[in-house]
């Protein structure tokens, strides 16, 4: 078991962690950032999440390309790319690869943040930078939450216009749209069989856009769980 | 029993008999059961009367139990005008009646009624306008009598929501057509939203009688029932309004405090038809109801409706409601039926073997009230002798209770709003709907059928029809039910009929008899929508329907007209009424904050808004601003300090060609620009009005970082792809504002702090000059560093990732302590670059302002061919100025401190604004910038401000006010 640690400890802070401590977030060290892997109950936490919760995964690392050579440069890499905009195919190594455009990609880390995609990318991209391929700051750009269970729909529905009802807004499907009248990617991404949307919004919006989550989970109960509860 | 009128179990589907309830009604206490309406439960009680009528204060009673009248308005604690007949009852409910003076049960204003004959349509129009001013007098006394309800201003707010909802077939009404179109559009698949605003679905079928027997509908209810709640692609919603009907099946479904923003791929209304009056002298007193209003009572309710009861027909359907009464103990002592013969149906025949006298070609000619005028006593019955015409003797009959079921009306709005028309049917006497937009569809007696089996195959081939649309697999199209030429289906033609006395009310909401309309169309008011806005018909909170049908027939009799060429007045949203919580609902208010804004509130930070963010503006108790901004730009000026930046625009340019971006979209020269520098960037429109500032970085060739002021740089970065889209210039334009958290290190001790934490990165002004740019690592942080100077001293603004900008914070202000470093906030950097004499766009320029104007001539490059807002530049260059932007000074220590927008004036006239005004503690003088007329620009000319009503002097003075040689930011 990784040694406790606080958020502070690191550079790299989520925008929410003094939440997150003040609401006793347990804090492990993934990648030089502080994650909250739980708040004291991992088991209620693992339940809740079936049914609602939600979790700041922003300490997980995610990157972006975009350009005309960006396509090009993912597949030199051996990347298995979405065909069409809006989809996202998920890695074997868990992280997902999500087409914002033809010529837009974001990157997002496997939950167990082993994969290290992110990092090899943006370290091949910095050792050689790519023709019409440029980087975009999405770890910093974006906070990034997870909205987790069966109800993520109904609540979703309150901040949002767009129909992510399960039956309706496939696995790997994607939506770029508002959310509380914030731009957002709403990114449906299972880890298992439990319904996951990871939410990428405007980073310096993130503690907005978190109480409006919050709020809007309140009728059907608010469960905030960390990383260990999303992990399949 | 719950009131005297309580009928015994089980009759009453909406009440639960064992859960009473307690509430009071003008302060007496009445009981009820659970799932009871106020005006059900006071009709258990015996309490007819809830309301006092708007213009004559006449008694009024229930007229629909559907919520779809005005009579059953009622006051609640903290809300007017809550329908009686809609509103459930709960525990400790005090409920009062509106519009009296007085008691309820003694208006001291029903002598209005009395003076009705000089109270004529238009009165008011007429009456208290003249002579000029007179409104002025009359109006507190109006205003004191007129309106409903009182709005208590100290209700405390309650939560309103607002939730998306999707589905592809939204079906509104659950009635038998909503009920088997929501069936066979979810049996193919479709996903199915069933709306219905009362407690149970059914429609009709939960309080009328089909069958002689009156068993029929009932089962046909609970079987339809089942079938729904095992059909899992349908959600019902019950007690829920489909408010309007929008562009694309957008449509609001108010539910409780919710209102559901629903998107339905296909919609079919199946909202039914509306019990229409019919127009006889006192067609208004207590105890006169619609047919199927009684029929509400006595099946939803268990109430009984009256003991002695008179049915007035003009269809089929009133042999229905007289054998409900019969069935509930009600003595029904005749029907009246205004055809010339009575139908020879099974019911009809029931009747007379129950002993129900059936008068034929008969009106009801006149309802006479009590004693205490406060409820229906008899009814004088005529022999109708032609169109509206009756005999001149009639009879007598006793009775508390008259049943009208003159015809009826399709609940046309929803369908109107989409677009459709309306159009009259002189044989049927009846409107239908045509002219659907497509994915709207209209099932049952809202499109003319009277015929539970028609109704309930036009909404199984709606549901079809809808899920063809949607290409699922449907199947063969159901059997189609043609039911043309029913008797049921012919409304009675002219159930109106006049009296000496008048008091036929055709609009129960505003009081207006038939006269009123007519006499609108006399006065040349003669249009529907003329008579409407003149005579106020269908404007009250009932939204004529009641009273379109009888105002069309009306209007057309008065004009020659027909009654299709007449028409309806346009139907607008709301449906029914809407609360404003509904309109308001969850309100979003997005705002942003650093990755600092911890520290900030650590530190005592007083916050401000600029666009969404919040920022500090400045640090200390609330109230202390101008201490505070003094003593930390002092600081600055002495010892260094640090303020968060973040706020500022970034956009990253990069590709072969962000040289050339850059020199298109601002307008000094950048083609030239050497790597690792910075130069001061402004931006124009094509208007050549100054937009945005910031300093545009090269960072390699191919990269340029662009910062941009807080509240331009969406407009910046959208501009640039604007303008991209048409140059098609081969680069990446990225609006990274979020993703770079910057602080501004800055003071004379800016140097030393940075050197602390950065070792990879020479700082000394040789090796970093003033407009230098550099990448290095600042406390173990991948940062970019930018030599500036916009507060006047020594700077650096540090630009890393947003994430780290707690961190970097950190760092530096524990590397600063033994140089003094302090926080400043907003404030304090807006009067340090004050008195350096920097401009703020959109503060010192407005939506007019061109660079000559403030001094950018300097940054207008004469050299390049093109840069937006070019050729607009150079020809205003060529004319005269009109104003100028100067620095000014105000010596006279006593006088007051201008601000923002005050005004230049000179010879009494308007010559230019203050933009910006300081009390400076580096200067020891009062400092700003202002618009003068350029003759007033010239350094040493006083000017005059005026504050409040005072004229202060001000002296034109060089800018900038401190360090006009730049020694201090170029150290």
């Amino acid at each position: 078991m990784p040694p406790i640690r606080q958020p502070t400890d690191f550079n790299y802070r989520s925008m929410l962690y003094h939440d997150l401590t003040a609401r006793g977030g347990v804090f492990q060290r993934i990648d030089n950032r502080a994650v909250v892997m739980h708040y004291g109950d991992s088991k209620f936490e693992y339940q809740a999440a079936k049914t609602l919760a939600i979790a700041d995964l922003s300490p997980l690392s995610r990157t972006g390309f975009r350009g005309p050579g960006t396509r090009d440069w993912l597949s030199e890499h051996g990347l298995e790319l979405p065909d069409k905009p809006n989809t996202a195919v998920a890695a074997l190594d868990g992280s997902v690869i999500a087409a914002l455009s033809w010529n837009q990609f974001l990157i997002l880390s496997d939950l167990d943040a082993k994969s290290g995609l992110c990092e090899k990318l943006n370290f091949s991209w910095k050792r050689r930078p790519a023709l019409q391929c440029y980087p975009l700051p999405q770890a910093d750009s974006h906070a990034w939450f997870a909205l987790s269970g069966t109800q993520s729909p109904e609540v979703l529905a309150k901040v949002c216009g767009v129909d992510l009802r399960l039956h309706k807004f496939a696995n790997l499907r994607l939506a770029q749209t508002t959310l509380a009248r914030v731009n957002a990617i709403i990114l449906r991404n299972d880890p298992g069989e439990t319904p996951v949307f990871s939410i990428l919004a405007d980073s310096a919006s993130a503690k907005y856009l978190w109480a409006c989550l919050h709020e809007a989970m309140e009728e059907f109960g608010l469960n905030i769980v960390g990383l260990e509860a999303l992990r399949p | 029993m719950s009131g005297p009128n309580r009928l015994p179990a089980p009759i009453g589907l909406l009440i639960d008999r064992k859960q009473r309830i307690t509430f009071t009604f003008e302060k007496k206490a009445y009981q009820g059961y659970a799932g009871d309406t106020i005006a059900s439960a006071l009709a258990a009680n015996g309490q007819w009367l809830l309301s006092r009528s708007f213009k004559y204060h006449r008694p009024r009673g229930i007229l629909t139990m559907a919520g779809q009248d005005a009579n059953t308005l009622v006051q609640l604690p903290g809300e007017p005008s809550v329908l009686a007949d809609r509103e459930r009852i709960h525990s400790d409910l005090a409920v009062k009646a509106q519009n009296y003076m007085g008691s309820l049960e003694s208006d001291r204003l029903a002598i209005l009624g009395y003076f009705s004959r000089f109270l004529p349509v238009g009165f008011y129009y007429k009456s208290f306008f003249k002579p000029r001013g007179a409104w002025e007098k009359w109006a507190p006394h109006l205003r004191k009598v007129a309106g409903l309800g009182h709005i208590d201003v100290n209700t405390r707010a309650r939560d309103y929501d607002k939730q998306y909802l999707f589905c592809d077939v939204a079906v509104i009404g659950g009635g038998p057509a909503g009920m088997e179109a929501a069936l066979s559009a979810a049996s193919a698949g479709a996903d199915v939203i069933l709306v219905d605003e009362n407690a149970v679905l059914g429609g009709a079928l939960a309080y009328s009688r089909i069958d002689t027997k009156g068993l029929l509908a009932t089962e046909i209810r609970e079987q339809l029932v089942r079938q729904i709640a095992a059909e899992p692609n349908i959600r019902v919603m019950t007690l829920a309004v489909c408010n309007a009907w929008f562009a694309d099946n957008w449509l609001p479904v108010i539910q409780g405090n919710r209102m559901y923003k629903t998107r339905a791929r296909e919609c079919i209304v199946c909202a039914g038809s509306l019990d229409q009056p019919a127009l006889f002298h006192g067609n208004d007193w207590p105890g006169i109801m619609m047919g199927s209003a009684a029929q509400r009572l006595i099946k939803w309710y268990g109430v009984k409706p009256g003991l002695r009861a008179v049915v007035l027909t003009g269809n089929n359907d009133g042999y229905a409601v007289a054998l409900d009464l019969l069935d509930a103990g009600v003595v029904v002592s005749a029907v009246v039926e205004m055809r010339e013969l009575a139908p020879q149906i099974e019911m009809t025949a029931s009747l007379r073997k129950r002993n129900v006298a059936i008068i034929p070609q008969h009106t009801i000619y006149a309802a006479s009230p009590d004693k205490k005028k406060r409820h229906l006593q008899a009814v004088e019955l005529r022999r109708i002798t032609g169109r509206g015409q009756v005999a001149s003797g009639g009879e007598r009959i006793e009775c508390d209770l008259v049943c009208m079921s003159a015809g009826d009306m399709p609940t046309y709005q929803l369908p109107c709003m989409a677009g459709a028309k309306l159009d009259y049917d002189d044989l049927t006497a009846r409107f239908s709907i045509s002219g659907l937009p497509q994915n709207l569809q209209i099932a049952g007696s809202i499109n003319g059928t009277r015929h539970l089996d028609a109704a309930r195959a036009q909404g199984k081939m709606a549901g079809w029809k809808a899920a063809n649309a949607l290409q699922l697999d449907v199947g063969c199209a159901p059997a189609v039910c043609i039911e043309e030429g029913r008797e049921e289906e012919i409304n009675y033609p002219w159930p109106i009929f006049p009296h000496p006395k008048a008091k036929e009310f055709v609009d129960f909401d505003e009081d207006l008899q038939i006269k009123d309309i007519e006499n609108a169309c006399i006065e040349g008011y003669d249009h529907v929508q003329l008579s409407k806005r003149y005579s106020t018909v269908g404007m009250g909170p009932s939204q004529g329907r009641h009273s379109a049908l009888t105002t069309a027939r009306l209007v057309a009799d008065a004009t020659g007209s027909s009654v299709a060429e007449v028409g309806v007045t346009t139907a607008r949203p709301p449906f029914a009424p809407e609360k404003l919580g509904h309109c308001a609902g969850r309100s979003f208010f997005p705002s942003r904050h650093s990755g600092i804004h911890h520290r900030h509130i650590e530190l005592g930070a007083q916050f401000m808004l600029a666009g969404t963010w919040l920022r500090p503006a400045y640090y200390g108790a609330k109230g202390s601003r101008d201490l505070c901004m003094q003593a930390e730009a002092k600081n600055v000026r002495q010892n260094v300090g640090l303020v968060d930046v973040s706020t500022l625009g970034g956009i990253e340019i990069r590709g072969p060609d962000s040289a050339e971006m850059i020199n298109r979209i601002y307008t000094w020269g950048f083609a030239k620009q050497p790597v690792e520098r910075a130069r001061y960037a402004v931006s124009c429109n094509e208007q050549g009005v100054v937009i945005d500032d910031g300093v545009a970085c090269r960072f390699d060739k191919n990269h340029y970082y662009v910062t941009a002021s807080t509240g331009g740089v969406d407009h910046v970065y959208q501009n640039m792809l604007r303008w991209n889209s048409q140059w098609r210039l081969d680069v990446d334009i990225a609006n990274v504002t979020a993703a770079w958290a910057a602080v501004n290190i800055a003071g004379p001790n800016a140097r030393a702090v940075l050197t602390d934490v950065c070792d990879d990165v020479s700082l000394t002004a040789e090796e970093f000059p003033y407009m230098g740019v550099r990448e290095g690592m600042v406390a173990g942080i991948t940062s970019r560093l930018i030599r500036v100077g916009f507060v006047g001293e020594l700077g650096y603004e540090v630009h890393v990732p947003a994430h780290c900008a707690e961190a970097l914070w950190d760092a530096l202000m524990q590397a600063g302590q033994p140089y003094g470093i302090k926080p400043f906030g907003i404030e304090a950097q807006r009067l340090l670059r004050m008195e350096k004499g920097h401009l703020i766009i959109g503060q010192d320029t407005d939506a007019m302002t061109h660079p000559a104007e403030v001094g950018l001539e300097w940054a207008i490059s004469q050299k390049k061919a093109f840069f937006i807002g070019a050729r607009s530049i150079r020809e205003i260059e060529k004319r005269p100025l009109t104003r100028k932007l100067a620095g000014f000074i105000i010596s006279e220590s006593e006088s007051a401190k201008p601000e923002e927008s005050h005004l230049v004036i000179r010879d009494g006239q308007i010559s230019g604004r203050v933009t910006s005004c300081y009390v400076s503690p580096t200067v020891g003088q009062t400092i700003g910038l202002a618009y003068v007329a350029p003759d007033q620009a010239k350094i040493g000319t006083t000017i005059q401000i005026r504050v409040d009503a005072a004229l202060v002097n001000a002296q034109i003075v060089t800018l900038p006010f401190y360090d006009p040689n730049n020694q201090r930011q170029e150290m």
